[in-house]
């Protein structure tokens, strides 16, 4: 029979695989032009990553809101839009890095030119006995 | 000075509270073997069982490559007392998963017994000598879809600080955050459920909810906000 234990309160426990912090890294992304009727346009940044990470948290933020990019969470949530430009990002992570791909849709029917913005990707490396 | 000055340079002090860890789980699955949700959904889901007997906080990130490169934003993974449910939006690929189920403090009054969790194969659970993430703030609050936009607010160092937001989108259910109303892929029953949108400042988080059967039904979302590094 294997040993149990209550976690409920506790403040710490050295019997858990805590989130053993490695470093954290960042780069910015800027966004910034102008777009004809559709056409989409990608801004793109690659954090290299520690070689022990295997776990991250990935985050974007600009000089007043931060999100933490999840499936539902996104930059779109802190973009500062120029018009109806349809925004959309993606996070892919190897063993070496973490990409993140910001892409500007222009369907709105007339040219665009965005407001220019620069948004900070951190990515928060753990290593977990996964 | 306050012994809580330069927080970032400790590596550790049981004084912080941490992640509570309880789960590592990584493996793979065929999409074959998922199931779609509903009639018209887009979610296809894995089930994992687990032993917590209440819902735990999920990360995940997922691969179709073998696991060679992993997608933060492909799969999400919400559970209840009994599984973990983890939700893809393809039944054509194989996945390969990794799944970080955090302990929720409170979440009822059970407090039930649950494994050790020593990483037998990863060497030590825990070495002083390392950092780990340290909690500032954690709490719940209790929300309705009528809350309109609720400011939290929080005492920080005037940064941006990481954090960490669920809630229960469904009674018995913890989902990590989803937002999007009728477009959003990954909303199952958009009659009853609830979404919340978010962003942080330096001084607050801004919470926005939506959806969910009854304005006057409440639901509770859970935040952590983190020291710097």
């Amino acid at each position: 029979m294997s040993a149990q234990y209550r976690l409920d309160k506790l403040q710490f426990s050295s019997l858990l695989p805590n989130r053993t912090n490695v470093r954290n890294s960042s780069d910015t992304i800027t966004v910034s032009g102008t777009l004809a009727n559709d056409t989409t346009q990608n801004y793109a940044t690659t954090v290299p990553l520690s070689s022990s990470t295997n776990f991250i948290d990935v985050y974007a933020y600009n000089d007043s809101f931060k999100v933490k990019l999840v499936s539902s969470a996104t930059i779109s949530d802190i973009f500062d839009y120029k018009s109806d430009e349809f925004v959309q990002n993606s996070v892919v992570m190897s063993d070496t890095s973490v990409t993140v791909t910001i892409t500007v849709n222009n369907n709105t029917g007339a040219s665009v030119t965005l407001n220019s913005q620069v948004f900070t990707i951190e990515a928060v490396e753990y290593v977990l006995p996964l | 000075m306050s012994q809580a000055d330069h927080i970032s340079d400790i590596a550790f002090s049981t004084a912080f509270l941490t992640d509570k860890t309880c789960g590592l789980l990584s493996g793979s699955f065929p999409g074959a073997d998922t199931t779609l949700l509903a009639p018209g959904d887009f979610m296809y889901q894995y089930i994992i069982p687990h032993s917590f007997t209440r819902p735990v906080q999920c990360d995940t990130w997922i691969s179709t490559d073998g696991g060679e490169s992993f997608d933060g934003l492909g799969a999400i993974t919400y559970s209840d007392s009994s599984n973990l449910y983890v939700n893809v939006l393809d039944n054509t690929k194989d996945y390969v998963y990794k799944v970080v189920c955090t302990w929720i403090d409170d979440y009822d009054a059970t407090n039930p017994l649950v494994p050790i969790m020593l990483s037998g194969g990863a060497g030590a659970s825990f070495d002083t000598r390392f950092n780990y993430q340290k909690i500032l703030v954690n709490d719940v609050i209790s929300m309705t879809s009528s809350s309109g936009l609720t400011h939290v607010p929080y005492l920080g160092d005037g940064s941006l600080h990481n954090y960490n937001v669920y809630f229960e989108s469904l009674p018995g259910q913890v989902w990590p955050i989803i937002n999007g109303g009728a477009e959003d892929q990954w909303l199952n029953d958009p009659v009853h459920q609830w979404e919340v949108d978010l962003a942080l400042s330096a001084s607050e988080i801004e919470l926005i909810a939506s959806g969910g059967s009854s304005a006057a039904d409440s639901f509770r979302v859970w935040y952590k906000i983190y020291h710097e590094s």
